[in-house]
């Protein structure tokens, strides 16, 4: 057990973040340990919950994020401690699948602290089936107009707040798939065995994931 | 003749200025010769395979040192002392005594959980805006006191710094089932070479 793994009090923990880049080409011969998850184009944070009392959402650099409107976040903790989870604020004004414009979502991909336990040393795949657990994989909802089904996004009971799905094998179809919608920008690689590091510096967990991502200025392939 | 001033509001009627973003965004295209065009390919291929090569490095160094991380620790406890270098292959792996900067509340989680792997000092800065407003008097000497009293309260800031204590990764081996922990809480730095191949 780690010697961090008791979570009390907040103490700001930085996201796991992908660094390295691979081209979409080698996406399949990348090893069936490999899951993918969208990645959406918003801003990285990391929302903390203080059991059924109050919320913080910071950036992964450190500070709250500034372009935010207020969701019961509270709602997603199923106990009285503290629950982290990280996900992208979208924020960007990047139009979703349905062509329109889809900000001020929240879309949980990974889950750091549960139950006040700091998950250092739960591989990805353990963590998710946690968020499975507590959040379902389920892709539609209902609405007034009807029903509303989703590519690549699983709903929570909260219309604003979703969770990444996650995919396995013909890795290359599914990003030629996903790119087309201006909200994905590519893909991010997760190694289902990666366990999780702490997160006390920007630079962590880089070891089980990357990233294959649209074409742009800094990403010409 | 002068004309007849615009009528309405006159933001509204002002004339717009033509900006010369259109023409700053096309770039124009100059001929090139057979000797160019073949070294402006060479260029581009070589970019690309240059890119996809980086891609290679880094996520090997990731792979790499997520491993070495483990067998460094490993071999560690096994022989109760630091080993500082040691190889995989052709890659020598350098674990220094060197750490990652740490702040805030990561600072105190560390210090609470290991008190003995890093040092709290207070450093006492000038706060800058008060010590420009009133140079002149600090110039002349603090004692004469010229300095509004509200301002002298402010004057020095205290600054928390914790650093990681010189010679910790010497102690790791102490630190049994926590070594890992420990070894991520202070990041030492990891430097990896590769004997030159003559």
């Amino acid at each position: 057990m780690s010697a961090f793994t008791e979570y009390q009090t907040f103490v700001y923990l930085y996201p796991p973040r992908a660094e390295t880049v691979i081209h979409p080409n080698d996406l399949d011969s990348i090893g069936d340990d490999w899951i993918a998850q969208p990645k959406y184009n918003g801003c990285c944070s990391v929302l903390f919950i203080n059991g059924q009392k109050d919320y913080k959402l910071y950036n992964r650099h450190g500070t709250k994020l500034t372009l935010q409107i207020p969701h019961n976040y509270i709602d997603l903790n199923d106990s009285e401690k503290y629950m982290v989870l990280c996900g992208e604020y979208l924020n960007k004004n990047k139009k979703g699948e349905d062509g329109k414009p889809f900000n001020h979502k929240f879309i949980i991909w990974d889950i750091l602290v549960w139950k006040g336990t700091y998950l250092v040393g739960k591989t990805f795949e353990e963590r998710v089936a946690i968020l499975h657990e507590l959040f379902g994989t389920n892709n539609s909802r209902v609405t007034q107009d009807g029903l509303m089904l989703f590519n690549h996004l699983h709903t929570t009971i909260h219309k604003d707040i979703f969770v990444a799905p996650c995919y396995s094998g013909y890795l290359k179809n599914l990003y030629e798939d996903i790119i087309n919608t201006d909200l994905y920008e590519g893909l991010v690689l997760k190694n289902l065995r990666g366990k999780l590091d702490p997160g006390f510096k920007q630079k962590n967990n880089f070891g089980w994931q990357l990233k294959a991502r649209k074409r742009n200025k800094s990403y010409p392939f | 003749m002068l004309k007849d001033p615009p009528k309405g509001n006159l933001f509204a009627n002002a004339t717009k200025v033509q900006t010369s973003k259109q023409a700053k965004n096309k770039i124009p295209s100059l001929p090139v010769t057979r000797e160019l065009a073949k070294h402006l390919t060479q260029f581009a291929q070589a970019k690309l395979a240059s890119k996809k090569l980086e891609a290679q490095i880094s996520m090997s160094e990731a792979y790499i040192k997520a491993q070495a991380t483990d067998l460094y620790l490993e071999q560690c406890k096994k022989e109760k002392r630091n080993i500082g270098s040691f190889k995989l292959g052709e890659v020598t792996i350098s674990v220094q005594d060197r750490y990652a900067k740490i702040e805030g509340e990561i600072a105190d989680m560390i210090a609470k959980q290991f008190p003995d792997a890093v040092d709290k000092e207070t450093q006492y800065l000038f706060n800058q805006e008060i010590l420009t407003k009133n140079i002149e008097a600090i110039n002349d000497a603090l004692q004469s006191a010229d300095i509004p009293q509200e301002d002298l309260y402010q004057l020095i800031k205290a600054k928390e710094v914790t650093t990681v204590k010189k010679g910790t990764i010497d102690t790791l081996a102490n630190y049994g089932e926590q070594m890992r922990d420990l070894y991520l809480a202070i990041c030492p730095t990891m430097s990896m070479s590769i004997r030159q191949i003559s």
